[in-house]
């Protein structure tokens, strides 16, 4: 369900101009995309340090190194060339440092942080806390840090050592309400805590600020130094609900904190907002997420709020928005509060006082703005995607964007790619919905083209003007690609959201077949050969539609369920499961409702590809065996892969390539797209 | 004992790694202990930076959660003594080796799969793996147009755990198959390579089967100087040459003339000349090194003509001394910027001592002198200062900076202070002494912390290595250890020693136990004579040579309460060909034991064991090849099988130089004062 806001954000991508192409795009180009991400203005602001992805297909893992750029874009340095993953580069508010996290020389292989000095030389490592670091900032003094360090996991340890005995696993005891969570395993009382690290301490000791049995996350600096803001639900039986709330600590240990939010929904849900709160620069407000009334789970909408950081009632700055905001950050002079505003297929940067007014969009145009970084002075740094261009870092220049880095211009000039569009159609009921089209390579009018169903996460997720490169490789081998937002998607209002509410395949089913029928409509999609897929809520609409509708030929379904009775207690959504649909000993009518795609699973006679991670808690794999029993029982061509050692979002290049393939494979048997295609070079 | 200059520098290499400090006498209020050792900083080589204004340092340390010495690169800036440190890799790096364009510090490292270069650049960000080769580098130098590197490697072999290296069989046919440290040695021999980097490619220049090394880009990069054996029967003789060839490839041209071991060729800034050491003596490791400078007279063939070369210290007729960390080796000769003089360090009576040496005339000038140890002098890049380390007996190493002759002598790090300036240290006291042929001999005294005068103590003759080495005026743990715990220490440079002259040096040569012994025993006596040495409570100790000369002295006399002997010889017969230096034995013997039986039996403590009556400690590394771990064994039965008490101590994983654990040499310094407290009367 739904893959998490956090998930579709690492996937986003822009490109101002398109140079001569070469070559059409192929899987080999899998391993050719770098990926930006995270940049982060210097104090002075002549750099941004960034990351740079590549896939490591030798270690058949992930190489994230640290990067810099002038402001002028004019020079880049790489910071760090070892294999692994460097990531999170934060410099320190006197520029002396840049530091970042790493799980480089660690025996357990969790995240340390590291100091790298401006003036030249190797990283150092600064922490050694048995469970990793997962978060960390600046204090402003640059004398501190306050970071965020799992409890050491016993499991690990053990396997640290070299006699049996003690490589002996301990069992692993369950007493939570929620106890599974994707990428995590079981959850037990193992916990997140804000500690603090004194960089004068030589000993390099970080001291626990926040015992206790909660998890304490997004810290953030008060402007002197003194005390840090963070998240938490620090109460007993907090997995009962998702009211996370913002405390404040003073900086020193044994203190107590105090909850400075009190709105019975989650402020900064972790699962939107991994940024933490903004103070304004005289200290007097936090800026933060607000989120909508608990009860309505993922499809409530976000606000930007502020609350006085010597407490007292907090005030929602974007009340009449109806779009959800991101990454809520006080501007340099503290008039306004800069946001992320997530439209109808695009996402801006905005801007709204800090007193309350009208939201401003600061940098408009059909694309995808998914982070940015403040720098004195006013400078601001985003990254930004087109469909055509993959993510780079733009310095804002009154409403323009001017390229600092480039990391893939010389790979975009060596690839043709396929023009994105934007649609708008009828669904069944007249709602009108949006999607993308995306036409064949060497597309030629009048002709009709095997087409492929793409259907996004979520369900309150949305497609938007960024690169895909799965869309860009279908299309070059020779499909037409169309996809669509139904209803329960983001980008157009809360109402749009919850329309699926209890019942999943129904609106949102007539909505992805309306945009079939536009694309046929349009003489692009030939009718007798169209194909079906997505991944996560993607892949469980994917069984809902060939379940309710038999014009597909081919389907691919990545991550699904078919049974909602088969995921209770199974994978890691257990409130949501309850807000939505009620206990199943109570509601099973709606439970059965939801189940339509298995306890319907003989009206499906699409050939359909099951594919899922064996370590998924998000959607655990379960579900797609049991969709792929079903229709082998039935005699329907099928077929089951499992991705060994994978959680919900693939992880290893071979696994990500693999993917591709076998879509490509699966739809080419089933629909047959014109020879010569790139694909089948 | 030639490999015994290195087992002698054991005995002393305490005194180096633990090198001492601060003007003036030490006034601390704690003694030292063992657990001290750990927390030394040692200085191991000071490389002059390209920007005149810093020095870059090698600063070795223990890694204590590794049990593990390992060293790291530092800049120091010369004006303000700041200090940074640009590696903290586990794994130390060495030949750290400035760009020309004075942009990137280049060194090597192992840091996995093997020992490659990195490069560092010194405007910020991490080192990486400049090029990729398959081998180990030993020793690389940068072309001055910094695209190229010769680097010297042995051949790439394939991977031997790739067949099946365990069952196969270590075959040789040379007379030098194993060497200290090392091992079996695998018949591989060191060759010259150029390294293009903009392509990575990788091209041999040398390929017979010689020992290649030191490789050195002349200023104009027409020429490599390097060092080799390149005779008949390279393993039976010390003689190695400087020669020159062209960097694009071709004829080998043989620039030193003399039958010494000649080493570390150095151009001169206008490339027209050549600077090396080489002694004029042949076969003797204790042979004085002489700098000498070789003049190009024509380099306009493909192979250069060098004129006779120039012995610049005939004069000054003392040997060119060490860095002084052991393993560092020599720096020497380093030129002047401008290339009017050259530099080195000289042992002087125990001292080492820095001279400027003029390039023409070579009159020497004293820049460093004082009853002190000058290491690693180095003119800065501007050429208008000099920096060292400084150590005495009270001080661990330091760095100094002064004018270019040696005036306004100016301290510049602290590297101890923050734990070595509240420790009490006992300064040592020069005496001479005549010997039993009335030679005179220089001694040293420690006297134990609260030492009051007319009383005796407790007192440890200590014997050092070599047995052509030397006591310095260094730093020494151990005797600080042995002051703190009430003894007297008397250690002496009997006859055999360097430093105090050629001949002193060199009539120990085929006559171990003679002078040396008789010198030995009189420093007692002496000590004993001034009232100092309780002669009921002596002992004796020595590592290596200092082993050896233990082994005998317990055959000879019953003076001393227990001894305690390492890594020394018992039987120089069963010895011959199981240790690494057969060829030294042949020379200093007159043959191998079979052409001179009654010599070697002579020689031999194990054949005077009958009658010893001392009780006695040995310990020994495991993996000793220089003085193979069953001459301990041999004497611990001996002893035992005669009735006399003895320990046998074995550290399996130890070679000669005993520095694979670091807790090996403090572990070895707690047995042997354990066992001297044990048998105090």
């Amino acid at each position: 369900m739904s893959m998490s806001r956090l998930t579709v954000f690492a996937v986003l991508a822009l490109l101002p101009c398109r140079l001569e192409a070469q070559r059409n795009i192929s899987v080999e180009d899998l391993n050719r995309i770098r990926e930006v991400s995270d940049p982060q203005v210097s104090p002075e602001g002549e750099w941004v340090a960034y990351t740079v992805s590549v896939p490591d297909t030798v270690r058949d893992s992930t190489d994230t190194d640290i990067w810099m750029t002038s402001w002028d874009g004019a020079r880049s340095v790489r910071l760090t060339w070892t294999p692994g993953e460097e990531h999170r580069p934060r410099w320190s508010p006197d520029g002396r440092y840049l530091t970042f996290l790493a799980a480089r020389d660690d025996k357990r292989e969790t995240d340390q942080i590291w100091l790298l000095d401006r003036r030249g030389g190797e990283a150092e490592r600064l922490t050694d806390l048995p469970g990793g670091v997962s978060d960390y900032t600046w204090a402003p003094d640059s004398k501190r840090l306050a970071l965020i360090a799992s409890d050491a996991d016993s499991n690990v340890i053990a396997q640290e050592s070299d006699t049996v005995l003690a490589r002996r696993r301990p069992p692993i005891v369950v007493d939570r309400l929620q106890f599974k969570k994707d990428e995590e395993g079981y959850l037990t009382h193992r916990r997140n805590h804000l500690y603090l690290l004194n960089l004068a301490d030589a000993t390099r000791k970080s001291e626990l600020l926040t015992p206790g049995d909660f998890d304490e996350m997004a810290p953030a600096w008060s402007p002197d130094s003194r005390s840090i803001a963070f998240v938490s639900k620090r109460r007993p039986e907090a997995d009962r609900d998702n009211n996370w709330d913002l405390y404040v600590v003073d900086a020193t240990a044994g203190a107590t904190p105090r909850q400075l939010t009190t709105f019975p929904g989650p402020d900064m849900d972790p699962e939107w907002e991994s940024r933490g709160p903004s103070w304004s620069p005289d200290g007097n407000l936090v800026a933060y997420m607000q989120g909508g009334r608990d009860e309505l789970i993922y499809y409530a909408g976000q606000k930007v709020a502020v609350a006085p950081a010597a407490g007292g009632p907090a005030r929602v700055l974007t009340a009449s928005l109806d779009r959800n905001p991101l990454s809520p950050t006080f501007s340099s002079d503290g008039s306004s509060v800069l946001f992320l505003l997530e439209d109808d297929r695009v996402y801006h940067l905005a801007r709204v006082p800090a007193a309350g007014g009208r939201v401003e969009r600061l940098v408009e145009g059909r694309r995808a703005i998914t982070d940015f970084s403040v720098g004195r002075g006013g400078k601001l740094a985003v990254l930004a995607s087109t469909p055509a261009t993959p993510p780079e870092i733009y310095a804002v220049e009154g409403k323009d964007l001017r390229p600092i880095t480039h990391q893939n211009d010389a790979w975009l000039a060596s690839v043709r790619l396929s023009p994105v569009e934007e649609i708008s159609f009828k669904s069944k009921d007249g709602t009108e919905i949006h999607g993308f089209l995306v036409k064949p390579a060497d597309y030629q009018p009048g002709v009709r083209y095997p087409t492929i169903l793409r259907i996004h996460g979520g369900p309150v997720s949305q497609y938007f003007n960024e690169f895909d490169s799965d869309w860009q490789i279908l299309a070059s081998a020779g499909y037409a690609v169309v996809a669509a937002n139904p209803r329960g998607s983001s980008g157009r209002g809360e109402k749009f959201s919850t329309a699926i509410w209890a019942a999943w395949g129904q609106k949102d089913g007539e909505d992805v077949l309306a945009a079939v029928d536009y694309a046929v409509g349009q003489g692009i999609a030939d009718p007798a050969r169209l194909g079906v897929g997505g991944w996560s809520y993607g892949g469980i609409l994917t069984n809902q539609v060939i379940a309710r509708d038999q014009r597909f030929k081919a389907a691919t379904s990545g991550a699904g369920q078919g049974n909602a009775l088969a995921g209770y207690g199974t994978d890691q959504y257990i409130r949501e499961y309850v807000a939505e649909l009620g206990q199943p000993w109570k509601r099973p009518d709606v439970w059965m409702r939801v189940s339509y795609p298995f306890f319907h699973a003989d009206r499906i006679v699409t050939p359909t590809l099951f594919l899922c991670g064996d370590e998924d808690f998000n959607v655990p794999l379960l579900n797609s065996e049991q969709m792929y029993q079903a229709l082998r029982s039935l005699g329907r061509p099928t077929q089951l892969v499992i991705y060994p050692g994978e959680p919900h979002g693939l992880k290893r290049p071979s696994h990500v390539r693999d993917r591709l393939e076998r879509y490509l494979a699966w739809y080419g048997k089933y629909l047959a797209p014109a020879q010569g295609s790139a694909a089948t070079r | 004992m030639k490999g015994t200059a290195a087992g002698a520098l054991l005995a002393c290499i305490v005194a180096v790694r633990c090198l001492a400090q601060d003007p003036g006498e030490q006034q601390g209020s704690r003694a030292l202990t063992l657990d001290d050792f750990r927390r030394i900083r040692s200085l191991q080589e000071i490389r002059a930076a390209p920007d005149g204004k810093s020095v870059l340092l090698r600063i070795g340390t223990v890694d204590s959660a590794a049990d593990r010495y390992t060293s790291d690169l530092w800049l120091l800036d010369l004006d303000s003594g700041a200090l940074r440190q640009l590696t903290h890799h586990p794994e130390r790096e060495s030949g750290a080796r400035f760009s020309p364009d004075g942009q990137t510090l280049a060194f090597i490292a192992d840091r996995g799969p093997h020992a490659r270069v990195f490069a560092l650049p010194l405007s910020g960000g991490e080192a990486r793996p400049l090029f990729h080769f398959e081998a180990d580098v030993a020793e690389f130098t940068w072309c001055p147009d910094g695209k190229h590197l010769v680097f010297a490697a042995k051949d790439p072999q394939p991977d031997s755990a790739a067949v099946g290296s365990r069952s196969r069989p270590l075959v040789f046919t040379g007379t030098q198959f194993k060497a200290d440290g090392e091992g079996y040695l695998d018949g591989r021999h060191s060759h010259l390579w150029l390294v293009d980097l903009p392509t990575g490619a990788v091209t041999r220049l040398t390929a017979e089967e010689y020992d290649d090394t030191e490789p050195e880009v002349s200023p104009d990069g027409r020429w490599i100087a390097f060092v080799s054996k390149r005779t008949a029967n390279p393993d039976e003789s010390y003689d190695t040459d400087v020669f020159v060839m062209p960097v694009a490839g071709g004829e080998i041209t043989r620039v030193s003339r003399e039958r010494g071991a000649a080493t570390h060729p150095r151009w001169s800034p206008d490339g027209n000349s050549l600077a090396y050491v080489e002694p004029i003596l042949p076969d003797d490791y204790g042979a004085i090194s002489y700098i000498w400078v070789a003049d190009l007279a024509d380099a306009s063939g493909s192979s250069p003509q060098f004129a006779r070369p120039r012995n610049l210290t005939r004069t000054l007729d003392l040997s060119v001394g060490e860095g002084s960390y052991w393993e560092g080796g020599s720096p020497y000769p380093i030129w002047a910027p401008d290339g009017h003089a050259l530099y080195a360090a000289f042992e002087s009576r125990a001292r080492l001592h820095g001279y400027a040496i003029d390039a023409r005339t070579g009159q020497a000038t004293l820049v460093s002198g004082g009853d002190r140890m000058t290491e690693y002098l180095t003119p800065a890049a501007d050429g208008r200062r000099l920096v060292f380390g400084t150590t005495d007996s009270t001080r661990l190493t330091d760095v100094y900076v002064a004018a270019a002759d040696g005036s306004g002598l100016r301290r510049l790090t602290h590297l101890n202070d923050d734990w070595f300036h509240d420790v009490r240290v006992s300064a040592l006291q020069r005496f001479g002494y005549r010997s039993k042929d009335g030679t005179q001999v220089e001694g040293f005294v420690v006297k134990p912390l609260d030492y009051v005068a007319g009383r005796r103590y407790p007192t440890v003759l200590a014997i050092h290595g070599g047995p052509q080495w030397y006591y310095s005026m260094s730093y020494s743990t151990f005797f600080q250890l042995l002051a703190a715990r009430g003894y007297l220490v008397v250690y002496t440079n009997p006859r055999g020693s360097t430093s105090y002259g050629q001949a002193f040096s060199s009539i120990v040569r085929g006559r171990y136990g003679q002078e040396d012994y008789a010198d030995l025993m009189a420093g007692v006596d002496a000590a004993v004579a001034r009232g100092w040495a309780d002669p009921k409570n002596l002992f004796v100790t020595g590592y290596s040579y200092g082993g050896v000369m233990t082994n005998l002295i317990i055959t000879r006399t019953t003076r001393f309460a227990a001894a305690a002997s390492g890594g020394g010889v018992a039987d120089f017969a069963a010895a011959f060909g199981v240790d690494d230096e057969h060829h030294d034995w042949m020379v200093q013997w007159g043959g191998p034991p079979w052409r001179v039986p009654l010599k070697y039996h002579s020689m031999s403590p194990i054949n005077h064991v009958a009658g010893v009556r001392t009780p006695t400690l040995f310990f020994h590394g495991g993996r000793d090849q220089r003085c193979p771990v069953g001459e301990s064994e041999r004497m611990h039965l001996a002893l035992r099988l005669e009735g006399v008490e003895s320990k046998l101590a074995i550290f399996p994983d130890e070679s000669h130089e005993f520095d694979h654990a670091a807790s090996a040499y403090p572990e070895r310094l707690r047995l042997i004062m354990d066992w001297f407290d044990a048998h105090r009367r």
